[in-house]
């Protein structure tokens, strides 16, 4: 089959309407129906890798919802529901970060939350300062770009992403905890109000931040070069090298992305706590990493997506939130969240095809 | 040989397959005591899957396999072991800093929880007398030369006193003088009344040692056959199925300009220099074994591994290669041998894998236009005779063969003038094999310069306009395709000495 063969659009862009024979029109509509025909799943397989796993997560997101709401009054109140898109949105935004490093084979990052903890102390600075909001955000932004692009250099000159986040991590916290002495910065305006407190149609701004960049982040990973480039060396990374895809631009900025995103959440943190503190965000790069794992993101790279990803932040956080309302302490839900993990990347293990693979 | 009239193995209709890959579709097989079978099969024959079964590598999906008449589950290494299957792999186990005497005991049921050297020294010598290995069994196993740690090896084999033995290809690696020391061993193994299969891609081994052949095709057997009623083409064309002319296409009519010139390459794995002069229209074989230098001048040129010196032109004009990118900004592509590696992306559909390589083309202004991909994708299908109604396909549920036509074809995607591959057709049944050729004949005779390197003897000889042959990191001779002949060939990739002598 050559290429002539193929439908390459409809005949109306080569030419008018008019001098077109209905004929014509027909076969390309053929064409059209034979090559839609091509684009379903053709086995169960292909079916697998495509629908099963995010159907499976989001049934597990419903499925925490119902259990929650038939046995745990107040858990389906407004203020929980708000609550639980509220805190889902953090941990949602830094996970759609976090999935980019994770879709090109670089695992994760280890050091979102303290770059996150970084980014909320600088805005709240700067706001102190006397910044207006904008300014403050972009260079705090900025700040986060230049930390993870940093992270992602080194990555791609062959150093471990585990080992490096690690150690970027106890730096990046370090730093801030001189400068401050490990005290918050109180912010004592209105100036972040705008970031903390708005919300539109009753929902928090922090909420349709992340599904704005959810939507965006999902177009970029399947319809730009870049996402393409990042699924394929998560792919097969000796693959992508030899097929001469640019491996260490994709690290450096798979790493920019995340760390952008870390920053995006300290942001939100500080203008609705008006405080920027060492402790804020603590313990969330584990949830995180939770989030892409249990959305079902292949830790090996090179099969995931960001809906995926939004899924399984809202079941971490739903979970959490059930357990909290049922009156179990932190221990328990930290456990109840590693079981999901288990759980959940067995189950994607075995949706994949297990050892057959 | 005194050969038992009584079979001691007998296999009926084994089957194996991996998903939706069928590896092995049907084998029958058989084999007495005190007898060698020559077990031959091209690539992808389903030859490695019936012998990974047989030592219990893996677990058969139907048949039956029955040893002195009683059926036997295998299944796993240690039950192959059990039963009496002994295995001499290709890739040594030998372990380096042991010595001899522990490596021949490693792994040992009937070996001592603390072996003492005098017991060591005792039991191992006897193990070495039994392989003709006269060598001190405290010596460090790292320190001998490959031949005497294949017979370790052997030894090691022999020391579980196995009623069959299976080697798989032992001899790959060996110069002469050292295959004549395995194939005695062989004999002697054979005539201490041990069933033995000895698995070999050297054809001139089947005649001189084994009893009897069993040849694998397209993932089935076929009857065993007694070597003396065979001669070479008559085993050649029951591996391939067709006579070897039926398997190529015509040679090139017109040649071009030269595209690349290559000069005084050196590479590791490539110790003497090396030179290259590659045509428009042309396809040049690189014939030699694994490590010879064929397949490392390749992985060089493209800049796959670094070169410590030597010239690359390309149409005439001086070019550095340092990359696999680099490569492609220069038109040349490099399709590896091991696909699985680096060939392409296995758990992806198949037309992102047609299109990683031109990316570029099918995302203008950094966008990634799906009618652009499809396109893209269909034509260099096409180009490669795949069938596009599995675009949407991953590429792991394809046969060796298809993927095989993806891992080529996405080079394709980038227009290259030269192409550079290794190995065309690794573990790929002989259909798509002649398609491969076909494919690649074509390419050439629409300008692109082709480089293959391969070990496959009848490849060369049947697929390149001119050969350069290869011996041990370096280079040995330059033919005309057309005029070379086998024994030639052959010479050259195994004992270049000779052919050095005679010219003098």
């Amino acid at each position: 089959m050559t290429i002539e063969q193929q439908p390459a659009g409809p005949p109306e862009s080569r030419g008018s309407a008019e001098e077109l024979s209905r004929r014509e029109v027909q076969q390309w509509r053929e064409l059209r129906a034979q090559r839609l025909a091509q684009m379903r799943p053709e086995s169960w397989a292909d079916y697998r890798a495509r629908y099963l796993i995010p159907t499976i997560s989001f049934l597990a997101v419903v499925a925490v919802i119902v259990i929650g709401g038939v046995t745990t009054p107040g858990f389906l109140s407004q203020t929980n529901m708000l609550s639980i898109i509220r805190i889902a949105a953090l941990t949602g935004i830094m996970g759609l970060g976090m999935t980019f490093i994770t879709m090109s084979g670089s695992f994760f990052s280890l050091s979102s939350a303290q770059t996150g903890a970084l980014c909320s102390i600088a805005f709240a600075a700067m706001i102190t300062w006397g910044w207006g909001w904008p300014a403050a955000l972009i260079v705090t932004l900025l700040i986060a770009a230049a930390v993870g692009a940093i992270q992602g250099a080194f990555v791609a000159a062959g150093a471990n992403p585990v080992v490096i986040t690690i150690a970027a991590a106890a730096a990046i916290i370090g730093v801030p905890a001189i400068l401050t002495d490990s005290r918050a910065i109180i912010i004592d305006t209105t100036e972040a109000h705008v970031i903390g407190r708005s919300t539109g149609f009753g929902v928090p701004i922090q909420t349709w931040t992340f599904i704005a960049l959810m939507v965006i982040a999902q177009f970029v990973l399947v319809r730009t070069r870049f996402g393409r480039a990042v699924t394929l060396a998560g792919a097969n990374r000796d693959a992508a090298k030899a097929a001469g895809l640019p491996i260490a631009r994709i690290e450096v900025w798979t790493f920019t992305l995340a760390s952008i995103t870390a920053g995006i959440a300290g942001i939100f943190v500080a203008a609705q706590s008006n405080r920027g503190l060492i402790t804020n965000l603590e313990a969330s790069t584990l949830e995180v990493i939770a989030a892409v794992l249990i959305g079902g993101t292949a830790i090996q790279g090179g099969e995931g997506s960001m809906i995926r990803t939004a899924f399984g932040a809202m079941f971490i956080v739903a979970i959490n939130s059930l357990l909290v309302l049922r009156g179990y302490s932190p221990a328990i839900r930290t456990l109840v969240e590693g079981l999901a993990v288990v759980a959940g990347v067995s189950l994607f293990w075995l949706a994949r095809g297990g050892a057959k693979r | 040989m005194v050969r038992s009239t009584m079979e001691y193995l007998v296999a009926t209709d084994v089957a194996k397959s991996f998903g939706e890959v069928v590896a092995l579709e049907t084998a029958d097989f058989e084999l007495s005591r005190g007898e060698v079978m020559g077990l031959v099969g091209e690539n992808g024959a389903g030859k490695s899957t019936f012998v990974k079964i047989l030592c219990g590598m893996y677990r058969r999906d139907r048949g039956s396999i029955r040893i002195d008449g009683e059926e036997v589950a295998l299944g796993s290494t240690a039950r192959a072991e059990r039963a009496g299957i002994a295995v001499v792999q290709q890739e040594l186990s030998i372990v380096p800093t042991l010595s001899v005497a522990e490596n021949v005991f490693l792994g040992q049921p009937e070996a001592r929880a603390v072996m003492t050297r005098k017991w060591l020294l005792r039991e191992a010598g006897e193990h070495l007398d039994h392989v003709g290995l006269d060598i001190d069994p405290l010596t460090v196993a790292g320190d001998l030369p490959l031949a005497e740690r294949q017979m370790v090896e052997i030894a090691r084999v022999v020391a579980r006193d196995a009623g069959m033995i299976l080697l798989d290809e032992p001899t790959a690696a060996l110069p002469d003088d050292d295959i004549a020391r395995v194939h005695e061993v062989v004999r002697r193994l054979a005539a201490a009344g041990r069933a033995v299969v000895y698995i070999t891609h050297r054809l001139g081994e089947v005649f001189e040692l084994a009893d009897r052949v069993t040849v694998f095709r397209d993932g089935r057997s076929q009857p065993p056959a007694e070597v003396a009623d065979l001669d070479g083409d008559e085993l050649i064309t029951r591996m391939l199925g067709r006579r070897l002319s039926q398997m190529f296409p015509p040679r090139a009519t017109s040649i071009g300009d030269v595209v690349l010139e290559v000069s005084d390459f050196v590479t590791e794995g490539l110790g003497v220099p090396a030179s290259l002069t590659v045509r428009r229209g042309e396809i040049v074989g690189l014939a030699g074994q694994l490590g010879s230098g064929a397949g490392e001048l390749l992985r060089g040129v493209s800049g796959t591994q670094s070169h410590q010196a030597g010239h690359v032109l390309m149409e005439g004009a001086e070019t550095q290669i340092n990359s696999p990118a680099g490569a492609l900004a220069n038109g040349v592509a490099y399709c590896s041998g091991d696909r699985k590696f680096d060939g392409f992306f296995a758990n992806r559909q198949v037309l992102e894998n047609f299109t990683a390589p031109g990316l570029e083309r099918i995302t203008p202004k950094n966008l990634l236009s799906r009618r652009l991909e499809h396109r893209l994708a269909s034509s260099l299908a096409g180009m490669v005779s795949f069938d596009t109604a599995r675009l949407r396909h991953r590429v792991s549920t394809l046969s060796g063969g298809n993927q095989q036509k993806v891992t080529v074809g996405k080079w394709l995607g980038v227009q290259p003038k030269v192409l550079l591959i290794d190995e065309p057709t690794r573990g790929v049944d002989v259909g798509a094999r002649a398609e491969i050729y076909q494919t690649l004949r074509d390419l050439a005779n629409d300008g692109l310069a082709v480089v293959f390197a391969t070990s496959e003897m009848h490849e060369v000889l049947g697929l390149a306009d001119s050969i350069v042959t290869f011996f041990r990191g370096r280079q040995i001779a330059r033919y005309d395709g057309a005029e070379a002949t086998q024994a030639a060939l052959i010479r050259d990739i195994t004992h270049p000495d000779e052919v050095e002598a005679a010219r003098r």
